[in-house]
Order: C-alpha cells, then structure tokens, then sequence
C-alpha cells in the first residue's frame, strides 16, 4: 500500500455530493456507530496518521472549499488557504481505531483515546469504495517566465529568461525531490502559516529529536537553562574537535608529548582546536552536572520519568570517564600524575582491587600500554556507549512526555 | 457510543428544542426501554453508552409515525430545509431540468433523497429517516473536523499550551548553540589548555592532584581510609543517586511541598562542592591546608 506522502497536494473533492450538518440524532440513525470519531482541532498536527494508517482508506484530508458549502463555518485565521477538513467515510469505518492508536498527540488527550470496541465486526464485505480524488498539480515554486522577461526579444532577453528558469527545473529535478522529502519547504517553499510550521520538523530529521509542538513553558530558557541541549552541543563540538586533534596524535609514550607540543606550534589552529577541546570538556562536565541539578530541582525525576534519571546518571558518570581518559593523553606531568592518583583509589576496589587496576592500566604501572588503553576508551568505547545511551535519554524524554513541568 | 464530546450534546440538545423535539431528560424512559432491546445490550457496559443514542434514534422515529406531513419529517431528518433545497436544485439543475418542475415535493421545502431522487420524495417522507446526505456511491461522509490554520495555536485551558517547535524553540536551541560556540571559541583563542613538561616517572609533583572533578575523592581520602574514600562513599553516593527516583514517593514537584528532598539534595551538593574547592584551592605542599592568599596554589585545569 502506498504511503500517503508527509504534504501531498491537497486533493480536490468529487463534486457531485451534498454534506450538509446534521443532527446527531439523525446520524446515529443512519450509521448506527458505537463510537465516534472525534479530532481534536486545536490538538491536531496535521500528520495525516490517521488518514495515512487507515486499512478502508476512509478518512480523508480535503481543503475546506471542497465541503465549504455544506459546513457553514466562520474561517478566522491568517491563511484561509491553510484550513483543511477531514471527514470520514461512516459506511466504511470499521471502528478499527488504528486511527486513534496512530494519532501522536493520543497521549494528551484522552478524550481521543476511546476504548477499542468490545466487539469485533465482521469483516467487511466489499473492497471498500474510495473517494475519486482528484490531486491537484502542485507546483514546487512559480516561476515567473513571463513577467521576468520584459527587457525586448534579443539574445540576452532569451539567455535571461533560460536563467530564471533554472531555480524552478532544479527544484522539480529528480536529483533535487529525491533529497527533499514531499513537505519539505525546500520543495514547496515556505510562507509563515501553522501548517508549514508543522512541516517544516515533519520533514526534517530533527524530527527524530523534537516533535512538532512543544509545551509553551518547555520553550522558556529559565526553565531549562539549555543545559541538557548544551550538554549535548558540547559533546558534539568535542567530537569535532577531537577528530581534528587525532590526526596529529600518536598514544605511545615517546611520540605523545612531542605530538602534543608539535600540534601546539606547528599545526594550523592546532593550539585553538586543543584549547576548544579541553575546555569544553570541562564545561561538558560542569553542565551535565548543572542539568542533574536543575532536573532534581524540577522533580523531574519523577514517574514517568524514574528511568530516565537513572540513564542520565550513568551519562554524568560516562561524561566524567570521557574526561578522565581524556587527561592522560597529552602525557605530561599534569596527566601522569592526576591519572596515578585518580587510578591508585580504584585500585581500593574491594576484592578485585588489583585486578581492576591492571585492567584499566594494561600493566603494573602507567606506561605506553595504558596510553594506546586510555586512548582506545577515549576516542572509541566510551563515545560509542555514551552515544548509546543519548540516544535512549533523548527518546525517552518524548515518551515521557516531554520535559516536565510546569511547577 | 462512547463519548460524544460535549460541545455536539449540547448543540444536539439546542437543536432538539428548536425543532420542538423530545431532549434527552425528557426522552430519559422511552431511551431506557430502547436500549435495552438495542442489538449492543448483550455487551454489559454497552447497553448504557447507547441509551441516550438508541433515545436519539427511538424519538424521531416515534415523531415521524404520528406526522404525515412531508414538511415535518424532512425537518426530523436532521437536515435543514433550506440545504435540501439547494441540494435538490442542484440535483435539478446537473439534470438540466427546471428546479421547479422537479418533484412535487417542491413546494414544501422537503426531502430530495440524494439517491432515490425526486420520485421517491414521499415514500422518504412517510418512512423513517433515510440517508439523505450521501457522497460518492451513496456513502455518508462525516466531517470530523475543520482544522483552522488560526486554530493550530489556539489555547486552551484544559488542554496543554502548546507551541510550535519551529519556530519557537529551534530558534532558541540555535541561538544557544551559537552563543556557546562563541564562547568557547573566545575563550580558547584566550586562555591556553595546560601542557606541563614530559611525564617523569622520577619527579612526583607535590602536591599531585587528580582532575577538579575527582578533588572531592581525593580529598575524602585525606579523612578516612582509601577504600572508604575512594570507593564506598562515591559508590554508596552514587547507587543513591540512582535510587532517587524510586525512593521519592511525594508525587509533587513544587518546590514548596518539597522540602525536605530539596534540602537533601542541595546538602549533597554543598557536600561535593566544598570538598572540590578545598581539595583545588585550599591544599598546597604536601596536600597540606593553607589558605590561597599565603601560597601560590598548584591548581591546572
């Protein structure tokens, strides 16, 4: 089954019908249904979930002109353009509720989430029929050809006119639709309306992050103070860097301080990108600590959200081993010495005590093999496991709910 | 039937009284009755969400059977007059007849059935109800919902105040993220990372002092034993911290109701915190204590 694309062009509606409002006695009589559809308009993202998951293919997102005869409506709001309408076919509505079980913002609002019915229908007898929809021819961006082209018939008019047209074939390129997906405002531009809003994190891969509206406090910055984002930005900014500081670095015990010094003098940016690099890690720490601060200060941790704090405290700790191994590398007195005594109190694990110890060092005592050891942990285990376990945090703060709050 | 919202009862109900039709409370008995003959009865908890639909269908059919006038029942169908009319002129038109011509049913504003057309107009009126609003291949369509784009942000009390993410919080999140750049870009074109000379196995530093965040340890181990310090306090702390949430059963999260947890926490911190800035700046030769305004301190990032 095809899927029904993220922003297909609005379809026209067949013309040979009359809706009109009825009476809801009226219609409980000539459907007989046991539950009803209900859309919460204010709620509604126009995802087209339910239109898109619906096995009878009877929901429908029309433009409000198709029915606008029959529904009698007033139409505030800036773009009357962006109204649509949604209707269902009531013959074929199985009351699967597949509809209700796909909408994303179910969990808010109960009052969408009916109970599934308490009886299976039989199967439907017939191939359900299906609305003639005629899609309209949306165009990706107007191109202005023949207003454009007002400078006489010559050579350059004609060169011109061959020029403006180009914006407009990129944009219906092959190349160009195949990396932008249907709703994307890079395909059918973008004017400020609260549909094209919603598209614009539909289509986007921050979608993967965000949804497509958030609670109005969420967005204030003294609530949140940015920290977890920023903890993550920070992250992202050490990957960076790191990868740059990687190719002029070598963890042995006779190359790593040279290449340390060599990279402070002798590289390109060499001694920014370090500096980058270790101070943001401090502050990555820093942060990741402030955001636990703020987070129990909310009583954020709080059901639903148990378990997510419980992630975020293996983060705190993965963070502080990132920066930990991290020291040792430069391979200088600082780092030889702040790693000797940080792994002598791990070496006071009970009962295993030496063998952790031998573990983490790779021998006896600090030396090359605990530099290549550190270093594999530091550009490769721990990122991997740290990334891991961002990406369960940042899903379940959605599942969750969304952040907390409001005190 | 479950869960008609309520803003529809009401609207249902307004439109009952207009029509001069039995609502709800009146229609309290003959609903009963209705529903439990209804085919959804044998389903317990059913039987009482269809009362008041079975009431909906039960009363204008009762209506229906007194009146013959086609007027009356084409007004109980639940389709205003003036829609049937334009309808049936529509009707009349695309068949190219003249719309007065077109039934005799005309005259009284009544039913023009979408698919039994005009002929039919009296046998629809005698009868009960039929589907008059019918769409392609003579199914009902129900709107479920006009989505105004003015209404995408319109807020509501009892619902969640919601706002777009674009462009509310993207813009924020962005310009954070510039900021921080910013900041540490400034910051490192500033002040230089610490590269002290080539780690000598044969020259310990004194004092030698483990990474900021780890002072907290070091100095704990200044108090109590090594395997204490360094492994059952962090880790008792620690394994607190993780139970934290399935400790704290107070499900409020104001601050004011709070207190004690808050305390708590902020204790914990304070705790961590003091014993950083001891261990960063109050320690010298030795791990000795002194104060930083007597000694320069050893203190690296």
């Amino acid at each position: 089954m095809a899927r029904t694309e993220a922003n297909p062009p609005m379809p026209d509606f067949v013309t040979d019908y009359e809706l009109a409002e009825v009476d809801p006695s009226y219609l409980t009589q000539a459907v007989k249904p046991k539950q009803f559809l209900h859309i919460d308009q204010a709620e509604c993202i126009l995802c087209e979930g339910c239109v898109d998951i619906c096995p009878w293919k009877c929901i429908h997102m029309v433009r409000v002109d198709a029915i606008a005869e029959a529904i009698n409506t007033e139409q505030p709001g800036e773009d009357p353009r962006d109204h649509v309408a949604f209707i269902v076919d009531e013959d074929v509505c199985t009351r699967c509720a597949l509809c209700v079980d796909r909408c994303p913002h179910r969990r808010d609002h109960p009052r969408q989430a009916q109970p599934r019915h308490r009886r299976r229908r039989p199967a439907h007898p017939h191939e359900p029929p299906r609305l003639q929809l005629r899609p309209a021819v949306l165009r990706t961006k107007d191109v202005d050809v023949a207003n454009g082209s007002g400078n006489g018939n010559g050579r350059g008019g004609r060169i011109l006119e061959k020029a403006r047209e180009i914006p407009g074939k990129i944009g219906e390129s092959q190349a160009w639709t195949s990396i932008f997906r249907p709703g994307s405002i890079y395909r059918k531009g973008y004017t400020d309306s609260p549909r094209n809003r919603s598209y614009v994190i539909m289509n986007n891969v921050l979608y993967h992050l965000h949804p497509v509206k958030v609670k109005r406090h969420a967005v204030k910055v003294s609530y949140t103070l940015c920290l977890g984002g920023l903890s993550f930005f920070l992250f992202m900014l050490l990957t960076v860097t790191g990868i740059f500081l990687m190719f002029f670095y070598r963890p042995t015990d006779v190359q790593a301080w040279n290449d340390v010094q060599t990279l402070e003098t002798a590289v390109t940016f060499g001694s920014l990108v370090r500096n980058m690099h270790r101070w943001a890690a401090h502050l990555m720490v820093l942060s990741v600590f402030l955001h636990m601060s703020r987070v129990f200060y909310h009583g954020a941790y709080k059901a639903p959200r148990e378990f997510n704090w419980v992630i975020g405290v293996v983060l705190l700790m993965l963070t502080l081993l990132l920066s930990f191994t991290g020291y040792l590398l430069p391979w200088d007195q600082l780092a030889l010495w702040a790693v000797t005594v940080g792994t002598n109190m791990m070496g006071f694990t009970p009962v295993f005590g030496s063998e952790v110890r031998f573990v983490l060092l790779g021998s006896k005592e600090i030396g090359t093999d605990t530099l290549l050891r550190w270093y594999v942990l530091h550009v490769l285990l721990l990122p991997f496991v740290i990334v891991i376990f961002m990406a369960v945090h940042f899903w379940r703060v959605r599942k969750d709910g969304g952040i907390s709050g409001p005190l | 039937m479950t869960d008609i919202p309520e803003h529809l009862l009401k609207r249902s109900q307004e439109r009952r009284k207009a029509l001069g039709l039995p609502t709800d409370d009146e229609g309290d008995d003959a609903g009963e009755a209705a529903g439990e003959s209804a085919p959804e009865a044998d389903t317990g908890g059913a039987a009482e969400e269809a009362a008041p639909a079975a009431s909906d269908e039960a009363a204008p059919a009762a209506a229906s059977a007194e009146s013959a006038a086609s007027e009356d029942a084409a007004e109980k169908s639940g389709v205003p007059a003036h829609l049937l009319e334009r309808s049936r002129r529509r009707r009349a038109s695309l068949a190219g007849d003249d719309p007065d011509a077109g039934g005799g049913a005309a005259g009284g504003g009544a039913a023009a059935p979408a698919a039994a057309g005009a002929g039919a107009a009296t046998a629809t009126a005698t009868a009960a109800p039929a589907p008059t609003v019918t769409g392609p291949g003579g199914h009902t369509q129900r709107l479920l919902t006009v989505v105004k784009s003015g209404s995408i942000q319109q807020t509501r009390a009892q619902t969640v105040d919601k706002v777009h993410t674009w462009p509310h919080l993207l813009v924020i999140e962005f310009s954070a993220l510039l900021l921080l750049t910013a900041l540490v870009f400034i910051f490192s074109a500033v002040v230089r990372a610490p590269l002290l000379g080539l780690a000598d196995f044969n020259a310990t530093p004194n004092p030698s002092k483990a990474p900021w965040y780890f002072l907290g340890l070091q100095e704990l181990l200044t108090m109590f034993q090594p395997m204490v310090a360094g492994v059952t306090i962090p880790g008792i702390g620690l394994f607190l911290l993780i139970l934290a949430p399935y400790v704290d059963k107070n499900p409020s999260n104001k601050p004011e109701d709070r207190k004690f947890a808050i305390s708590l926490f902020t204790l914990f911190l304070m705790f961590w915190a003091v014993l950083v800035i001891i261990g960063s700046f109050f320690r010298g030769t030795g791990f000795n204590f002194l104060f930083p305004w007597d000694n320069p301190i050893f203190f690296e990032l």
